[in-house]
């Protein structure tokens, strides 16, 4: 339950000691960044460092290469890299090189794909006439007419009828398809000019027979024969491909992962400022690796560096990043904090609350032994296969799920089936708990009432020692989720709540001035007391009337989310009794047939319940963490660690 | 009761359909093919148009063809619309037919003017024969204004162009017919509006022709007064009846000196405000990207069938005749900046 101590670094130096500087923070893999000029009132003598990256281009084109031809290649580690590196010369014409040979051949392949597709169309349009019997070379010997074959539009074909009274606008269809016809026109040589721009003005297209020999079997011949040739290049070009690959691989790898280290380790300089031929640099790191850090600074000769705590006043007003540090059974959780919004350096980390509680409540709404047990492969088939987080939550759900089913006595919707062990290991007749009795649906309602005040009570004592750790004393004391507050709702839980169930007679007038009355006028006025508690100048409002005005309906807000968020809880009780009642359904169907079709039913109602139920049980049980609990302690303002690294985790 | 509940089909319908509209990202994409093929090829596999262009050959497919075809899209959407909006579909639907009839005639004249009419059978849209009651084929086989007038048969076009016959050179007075027959045309469309809706659909309507026709005007009058320095008179007669724009206004528009004088009027009128807020390079665009912008906003908030109906026509006739201008660009090699300056949807 809590983030990690985090210090600020500062380093000052000689500008030419820079790169080893950002190189050896880069390195770390902890340093995270921060512009170094916000930390300064006078920035007037500072100039941010705005150079070009000289590592972007060759990266990118080093990226793009590789996209191009499909092939992927993973960093080396550091160690290795830092071993390669005095050998990495050139690399700029090498990168460029490299480049321009895949570009070639890349070139030459789509050179040669465009042919293919060409001829491919080719042959499907001189395929529409292979049934001719004739000789194209007899074609091309015609002296006075000119034969043109090709297709033209149906609706062009229509339009032919208009040139009715010219004898040589004559198309003769040999076959058509949906969209066009196929076949061939001829003119006399001196009128083919004039017919062929008619035709032309049809939409008709030529297929170029005239450039075929022989009869239309060889002419379909030669282009089959043309493109498979074409497709034989193209397989030696995707050769070449492979041999150029397996030869650069290595050296492709060792400068891809060199270039990404300096390409990272140079981004940092963006945060330095300079003054003079000095520079300035600030970030942070984990609190625990100052002497690390210290030593490789030592190092350096012109290079001072500074490490002060982020809990100093000055330095937090910066927004120290956090990194959440909790124990391995709840980092789970952590996901949920994370959707919420990261915790402030000085606030609490909520993750162990939320997995203490979401379990519970998971469990208490989605109680089945069978069915928690699957949500729990699902969970583990979601994290290990799907690498999702949220499969490392639904695990403990699922063991949530199967303790409250063991006590609800529900194995995939049959209520007796663990009678038995009841029987056999507490001597008792049947299952402890039976949610569907009419009496038992009230300690539910009852009980899950009870749970959500005492959640709503918790929220609020964490929110006081949490204001009190941030020294906001007007939060912590006079606030609705301050002490001013849970004296208010604890006095009306517990008076009214023990005089209807428990006939307490506590509600005296006493009672009602000091604890319920009295907390509600602190609560109004908690701006003023916060303000003269602290002594600060500005207590007093600028107008009582407006700030009175305003406070009422605040607290009215307060009052009625005191009711709102109690109540929400009755859901985690209804749903205790929708799960039993959605299995009571499912047995009722499946009780109208018998054998197979029973099974049927019951394995599709299971299945059914568990995706529905699953899904809207998360929703809720996350929905009463954030509104009913986060809200009352947890502002979540928090930015997260995010330390320069090159080589990302998965 | 019915008719209301099937026409308010009309609203979510055409919405989606807009819906379907080309993107930033299509327009860029299509701006950076490099034949009229490739614009096909990617209209056919990225937008809605691919419907209506499948079985097309984009090796070969011509400009001609694939504008016919994008029109044949209009004309298939306006139908399924009108199909649901029965309160006034079937009179709106009429104007659509006559709009289309109205280019033909006005493109087999340009034909005919130009002493090719039988060109005109090229690009005669197929899709269009079903509809009308032109025949259009004959509009090819014309070879003077007296054939024209024969092919227009009994038709409510022919009274329209018979008071314009060709002046003893042969010179056709084409200004005077387009608008003839546009003012004909917004005649029956102003008379549908008066007589079958009412109340704010009326006014929305009245809004997108009104202003639509006021600057057509403006646009006449800087077209007719700079570059074909036409008298008063004849400008005067090549007006559309129809619009805000008082006839005194129309006047000192006339009369003002070169476009920025007529602009300088234009910009005292509401319109023109409006209008003049787009960026343009010549005064033509002025209309087209304001009345764009109108439809646009009507699709988004009317809440009559009818005027979300027209807004869609309109705004996807803009549309259309945005991919025309890629097309035409690409194919006289102008550079991808110079087209997107004339692109209506991107630049609104």
């Amino acid at each position: 339950m809590a983030v990690v101590k985090i210090k600020i670094l500062n380093v000052i130096g000689r500008l030419s000691e820079l790169d080893e500087v950002t190189t050896a923070l880069g390195k770390s893999g902890v340093f995270h960044p921060d512009n170094a000029l916000a930390f300064y009132s006078d920035t007037s003598e500072f100039i941010p460092l705005n150079d070009e990256n000289p590592y972007t281009d060759a990266l990118h084109l080093m990226d793009e290469t590789l996209k191009s031809i499909d092939r992927h290649v993973d960093l080396l580690n550091s160690r290795t890299v830092e071993k390669i590196a005095p050998t990495i010369k050139n690399w700029r014409s090498y990168v460029k090189n490299f480049s321009a040979s895949v570009n070639n051949l890349l070139k030459s392949r789509d050179e040669i794909d465009k042919k293919i597709a060409d001829d491919s169309r080719e042959l499907e349009k001189v395929g529409r006439f292979k049934d001719l019997d004739l000789n194209l070379d007899d074609l091309r010997e015609c002296k006075f007419i000119k034969i043109r074959f090709g297709s033209l539009p149906h609706e062009s074909y229509d339009k032919l009828a208009s040139y009715d009274k010219d004898p040589y606008v004559v198309f003769f269809p040999g076959s058509r398809d949906e969209e066009r016809y196929w076949g061939m026109y001829c003119a006399p040589t001196e009128r083919i000019a004039e017919v062929d721009r008619i035709f032309s003005g049809l939409y008709f297209e030529r297929t170029r027979l005239h450039e075929l020999t022989g009869t239309m079997k060889t002419a379909l011949s030669q282009l089959a024969s043309r493109r498979e040739s074409e497709a034989a290049q193209r397989e030696e070009i995707g050769r070449q491909l492979d041999n150029l690959w397996e030869k650069e691989k290595q050296t492709v790898q060792n400068i891809y992962s060199w270039l990404s280290e300096e390409y990272v380790y140079y981004n940092i300089r963006r945060y330095a400022a300079r003054y003079g031929d000095n520079f300035i640099l600030t970030g942070w790191i984990p609190a625990d690796r100052e002497n690390q850090i210290q030593a490789q600074m030592n190092e350096l000769q012109t290079v001072k560096c500074t490490f002060d705590h982020a809990e100093n006043p000055e330095v937090l007003m910066h927004s120290p990043p956090v990194k959440l540090k909790n124990k391995k059974l709840f980092r789970p959780f952590e996901y949920f904090v994370e959707i919420y919004g990261l915790p402030s350096y000085d606030e609490i980390d909520p993750t162990v609350l939320v997995a203490i509680t979401y379990f519970l409540l998971f469990g208490i709404m989605f109680a089945d032994l069978g069915q928690g047990l699957c949500v729990i492969a699902a969970g583990y088939y979601m994290w290990k296969k799907l690498k999702m987080k949220l499969g490392r939550i639904l695990i403990p759900c699922g063991v949530s799920s199967s303790f409250f089913g063991i006590l609800f006595g529900s194995f995939f919707g049959f209520e007796h089936f663990l009678d038995p062990f009841y029987h056999a290991v507490f001597g008792l007749e049947e299952k402890p708990i039976s949610v569907l009795e009419p009496e038992t649906t009230n300690y539910i309602i009852l009980f899950s009432v009870a749970v959500g005040i005492s959640l709503v009570m918790i929220a609020m004592l964490i929110n006081i020692y949490s204001s009190l750790k941030r020294k906001n004393y007007t939060n912590a004391f006079f606030g609705p989720n301050g002490v001013a507050g849970l004296i208010f709702y604890s006095s009306i839980v517990f008076g009214f709540g023990g005089q209807i169930l428990l006939g307490w007679k506590i509600v005296t007038l006493p009672y009602v001035l000091c604890l319920i009355v009295l907390p509600l006028i602190v609560m109004f006025f908690r701006e003023v007391l916060g303000g003269l508690a602290e002594a600060r100048p500005d207590w007093k409002p600028e107008k009582w009337g407006d700030y009175i005005m305003q406070n009422f309906f605040e607290v009215f807000e307060f009052l009625l989310s005191f009711l709102t968020n109690t109540m929400s809880f009755i859901r985690v009780g209804a749903f205790v009794l929708v799960h039993a009642g959605m299995m009571m359904v499912v047995f009722m169907l499946a009780e109208m047939s018998s054998g197979l079709g029973f099974a049927l039913i019951v394995l599709i109602g299971n299945i059914f319940v568990i995706a529905l139920e699953g899904l809207l049980v998360g929703i809720q049980a996350l929905r009463l963490e954030f509104y009913e609990m986060f809200s009352r302690f947890f502002d979540g303002e928090g930015r997260p660690f995010l330390p320069v690294v090159v080589r990302q985790e998965s | 009761m019915f008719s209301e509940f099937s026409s308010n089909v009309v609203l979510s319908k055409a919405r989606a359909m807009y819906g379907k509209r080309l993107t930033e990202q299509n327009y860029n994409d299509l701006l950076a093919c490099q034949s009229v093929g490739e614009v096909a090829v990617y209209l056919k596999d990225n937008t809605a148009y691919g419907k209506v262009l499948s079985g097309i050959e984009e090796s070969e497919i011509h400009r001609g063809q694939l504008e016919a075809k994008l029109r044949q899209k209009l004309l298939e959407d306006y139908a399924s619309l009108c199909h649901y909006e029965i309160t006034v579909g079937e009179h709106f639907s009429q104007y659509f037919i006559k709009r289309n009839e109205i280019d033909q005639i006005l493109r087999a004249i340009l034909l005919l003017d130009a002493g090719m009419p039988e060109e005109y059978l090229f690009n005669m849209p197929s899709y269009l024969l079903r509809h009308t009651k032109i025949d259009l084929k004959s509009l090819s086989k014309i070879k003077n204004f007296e054939d024209l007038l024969r092919a227009l048969g009994h038709t409510d076009y022919r009274r329209l162009l018979e008071p314009f016959q060709p002046d003893e050179n042969g010179w056709i007075n084409y200004t005077g017919i387009e608008s003839a027959l546009y003012s004909y045309l917004y005649s029956n469309m102003f008379r549908i509006i008066q007589k079958y809706t009412h109340g704010e659909a009326a006014a929305q309507l009245n809004d997108i022709l009104k202003s639509f026709i006021d600057l057509t005007n403006f646009t006449r009058i800087v077209r007719l007064k700079i570059s074909y320095h036409a008298d008063p008179e004849f400008i005067k007669k090549a007006l559309f009846p129809y619009g805000t724009f008082k006839e005194h206004l129309l006047d000192k528009m006339i009369e003002a000196e070169g476009e920025e004088g007529i602009t300088a009027v234009l910009e005292t009128t509401e319109i023109g405000k409006r209008a003049l807020k787009f960026e343009h390079g010549y005064a033509g665009e002025i209309q087209r990207r304001m009345n764009f912008r109108n439809c646009h906003h009507y699709i988004d908030f009317s809440t009559h069938p009818s005027v979300v109906l027209i807004s869609y026509i309109f705004t996807s006739e803009a549309e259309i005749s945005d991919i025309i201008t890629i097309v035409e660009g690409i194919r006289y090699r102008l550079a991808t900046d110079e087209i997107k300056k004339l692109l209506i949807i991107v630049n609104n």
